[in-house]
């Protein structure tokens, strides 16, 4: 009795150390999770990202107002009022015009699409520096279920792996967890793109004897049934055909700016490109 | 319970800096680990079996907005605070430069016991070198913010009512 109380601290923290490991082996054959607890500490933590997302929104709009007013000290008040006034009304246009011009975008691109699909706001990043995760505002009373896929006009952003009832996690392509089966849009050779540590991503198990070459598109698929087929992922940016093996590698710098991303589309069920439902007419 | 509260508290705030605030920054390259240093801060203050369940929590809270993998970071906080707590009984680690010292050692510990599970439990292919291009950089930023993390968590707990 007094060893376990002498040693408690320990004996916890070994606990804690196996039952940690014993998650991480469980969780570790599929990206997909649906443990309670995170799904809690997710739904908590939504409206509160929600909230720090909007206020630093705001903040980084009015910034430059703030910056012109301090330099106007030498004008009259109310003049500097008018000023301010007007500057805030502009910053405020100007923001609403990027987002006018982004939220076009995203619709222009829901046009080219066929199925149901659904505008999220991107509302957190990643915890830390090894993954390559975003948060966003939708959820399970939108419709959004694990395994839906996540576009942006650019191209593939990612794939929801964790959904609570009013947020999801999304694991980006460039996340070291993520594969896509792709083409090379020019020859249709066949490979797959995966995430790497530093945030690009990799083509691989592309036969030595296909044409890839620096410069080409990769598009999706379609075969994994997740993603619409003949969507943007990258350009090959290098071609590593060292070593002896079967097949040859390429380097991939993905079309989206995923540090960039405000706004994104997410997956209700199945969706094919309209051109692709045209021909098949 | 008010101890819970105070972590519970803190681990929100520093959840929302990491994953919102510090990302939008554009002077900050690496975001620092703001968890790593309350798991620091258990180890130092809490050498109780809470604290060492606090490190696990706080581990399962990172895991919910990091990666797909969980319980990476519940068994690296938890070493992290194992190594703390046991360092801490022998030396003085409060404040200043010993504080700083020791987040630095702890940011890579808990690197060194992640990449060491991945590698060992998981089958994953090893992440060494992000450890070395990213863990030098990320333990450095933890340590710089290390006595304002204190500083704030000791100021929380003192609203509190806590000694």
């Amino acid at each position: 009795m007094s060893f376990l109380r002498r040693n408690r601290v320990f004996l916890t923290s070994a606990f804690g150390l196996a039952l940690a490991a014993i998650l991480v082996v469980q969780t570790g054959h599929t990206p997909a999770r649906s443990d309670r607890l995170g799904r809690f500490f997710l739904e908590v933590m939504a409206p509160l990202q929600r909230s720090v997302a909007a206020v630093e929104r705001m903040v980084s709009g009015s910034w430059h107002g703030v910056a012109d007013l301090l330099s106007a000290r030498g004008e009259n008040v109310a003049l500097r009022a008018r000023v301010r006034l007007l500057e805030q009304e502009l910053d405020r246009l100007a923001e609403v015009g990027l987002e006018n011009g982004r939220l076009r975008a995203l619709l222009d691109f829901r046009e080219t699409l066929q199925g149901d699909l659904l505008t999220a706001r991107v509302v957190g990043r990643d915890a830390s520096d090894v993954s390559r995760t975003l948060t966003i505002d939708r959820g399970e009373s939108d419709g959004v279920t694990r395994g839906a896929a996540v576009l942006a006009p650019q191209g593939v952003v990612g794939q929801v792996f964790l959904v609570s009832r009013h947020a999801a996690r999304v694991l980006l392509v460039s996340d070291h967890n993520s594969g896509i089966d792709a083409f090379v849009q020019r020859t249709r050779a066949r490979g797959i793109v995966q995430g790497t540590v530093d945030a690009g991503c990799a083509l691989k198990y592309v036969k030595r004897t296909e044409d890839v070459q620096v410069g080409d598109t990769l598009v999706t698929s379609g075969l994994d049934g997740i993603f619409p087929k003949g969507m943007p992922i990258g350009r090959v940016t290098a071609i590593d055909k060292r070593g002896q093996g079967l097949f040859q590698s390429a380097d991939v710098a993905p079309r989206v700016d995923f540090d960039q991303l405000e706004e994104v589309l997410v997956t209700r069920g199945t969706v094919v490109p309209i051109e692709r439902e045209a021909e098949a007419k | 319970m008010r101890s819970f509260v105070a972590l519970a508290v803190a681990a929100i705030g520093a959840m929302l800096l990491q994953t919102t605030v510090f990302h939008a920054l554009p002077l900050v390259p690496i975001v620092p680990d703001v968890m790593l240093v309350l798991a620091v801060y258990l180890g130092i203050r809490h050498q109780t079996a809470s604290g060492a369940v606090g490190a696990f929590v706080l581990g399962y809270f990172v895991d919910t907005f990091s990666g797909t993998l969980l319980g990476l970071n519940a068994f690296a906080l938890t070493a992290v605070y194992l190594g703390v707590q046991g360092v801490a009984r022998h030396l003085w680690l409060e404040r200043g430069l010993p504080l700083m010292v020791v987040v630095f050692c702890a940011a890579l510990g808990r690197e060194v016991a992640a990449v060491a599970l991945l590698a060992t439990v998981a089958g994953r292919a090893p992440v060494w070198h992000h450890v070395l291009r990213y863990g030098l950089a990320g333990a450095f930023a933890a340590s710089l913010v290390a006595p304002a993390v204190f500083a704030v968590v000791t100021w929380e707990r003192r609203q509190l009512g806590l000694p």
